[in-house]
């Protein structure tokens, strides 16, 4: 049988449809991905998934409307309800999320990335109608209208704040600090980094919510700078010679070191902070 | 004793036989799924040019400290990279990026951040505003 352009395209077209049956008999009778929040997504299935909710957001809140959003009290109450209802995941300048959203997965988005890739409208649409099969909640049943844009007003603010600025901002609406440090576990490093355990560490610190972090999946961002290089680079957030303790200090507590750093003190123990120093002492320039 | 399978048909019913067609559509669409080029909503920077900010670049040596894309010679690894330095939310960590803060920092970092290692290399406004309509075309 003479193999004809044809009859190759139908092989290949019906060995393609087998192989997309069998991988789809594996993961739904016989359970091989692995749904552990500890383990990161493949990247395929990453990049999936992130594209369809990124498409699926915009094309959804299309027809949102924004109001006159400098009518809104967002020094006051939009403070006071982020505080109360968003800042536990999403973070603020300067202010780590607790520590349970950074076990989560996906990890919540920091909040100054949202507020600069995405429109009020868009913004609005996330809040009220939530996003399944992430930890975000719908809460038009639990906020008005009229809240829900009062908070979207404050983040729309926050690309705008310095960590000095959002600190006045909740003291004048009378709420208390933040927490400086959350709780950290194991204090003290007793065994020698690794950089394949940094590499688990990483996902759960919610380091990719703020920085690009060259083979980490999801690690994509541009809050803080990329990581790429950063074995090579001379300074740490550009005042810290860039040697190891150095890089173990700055983790478990930058904002100990600069209290003006946009970067969190995230109770991130030495010997987890030993573990990631070791994974980004791999990123060096010419990699 | 719990009936995984069992749970899963009362689940999804006549749905669960669909499933694996549904992962064999996952899978088509996996390969066909290219890379989204992300836009951000920063604004373009009125007042400044870019060509001219380009040669400044050069000029002041930011290369010998940066790695900037387009700028040849610009290989430097003593502060970040500013590839996609339009998007970053801030500069040298504390300042919230935008293309008038930018140009802040760059007359005086240390008037920004007393601890920052980039120095003040002696820009005027102008030369700023130049530099930072180059650097805001890195996306």
């Amino acid at each position: 049988m003479p193999l004809t352009p044809a009859r190759l395209a139908a092989a290949t077209l019906i060995l393609l449809a087998l192989s997309g049956l069998i991988a789809g008999v594996l993961i739904v009778f016989v359970g091989v991905y692995n749904v552990s929040a500890l383990r990161q997504h493949t990247a395929p299935m990453y990049a999936l998934i992130d594209i369809s909710l990124r498409s699926s957001i915009s094309r959804h809140a299309r027809h949102v409307e924004a109001p006159d959003l400098s009518s809104l009290e967002w020094r006051s109450e939009g403070v006071r309800l982020y505080a109360e209802h968003c800042l536990k995941c999403h973070g603020a300048p300067g202010t780590s999320p607790a520590s349970f959203s950074f076990s989560m997965t996906p990890v919540p988005a920091a909040i100054v990335e949202a507020a600069r890739e995405r429109s009020a409208g868009e913004l609005f649409w996330v809040i009220e109608q939530g996003i399944k099969m992430s930890g975000m909640p719908a809460w038009k049943y639990r906020l008005s209208d009229r809240e829900i844009w009062t908070i979207v007003a404050f983040i729309e603010q926050v690309p705008h704040l310095s960590v000095v600025d959002y600190r006045r901002l909740v003291v004048a609406a009378g709420l208390p600090q933040p927490t400086p440090r959350p709780r950290v576990l194991g204090a003290k490093a007793t065994v020698a980094g690794s950089a394949e355990k940094g590499h688990r560490v990483i996902q759960q610190y919610g380091c990719i919510s703020c920085h690009t972090i060259p083979g980490v999946t999801g690690a994509i961002a541009d809050v803080g700078p990329s990581l790429a290089g950063i074995a090579s680079r001379t300074f740490i957030a550009g005042l810290l010679p860039n040697t190891r303790d150095n890089m173990i200090r700055w983790l478990h507590d930058p904002q100990g070191i600069d209290p003006q750093s946009t970067m969190p003190s995230q109770g991130i123990s030495e010997q987890e902070a030993t573990h990631i120093a070791a994974y980004l002492a791999t990123l060096t320039a010419d990699r | 004793m719990y009936d995984r399978s069992k749970a899963n048909s009362e689940r999804y019913g006549r749905l669960r036989l669909w499933l694996p067609a549904a992962g064999a559509l996952c899978f088509g669409l996996l390969m066909i799924a290219g890379c989204e080029d992300r836009q951000p909503e920063s604004a373009m920077f009125e007042g400044g040019s870019a060509q001219r900010g380009a040669g400044l670049i050069r000029e002041y040596g930011c290369g010998s400290c940066h790695n900037i894309p387009g700028i040849a010679g610009a290989t430097g690894q003593v502060g970040p990279p500013l590839g996609r330095i339009a998007r970053r939310a801030y500069l040298g960590g504390v300042l919230p990026n935008q293309p008038a803060t930018m140009v802040q920092w760059l007359l005086d970092p240390r008037a920004v951040a007393p601890n920052s290692a980039m120095p003040a290399v002696g820009l005027d406004e102008a030369d700023a505003r130049d530099i930072v309509a180059y650097l805001y075309t890195l996306k």
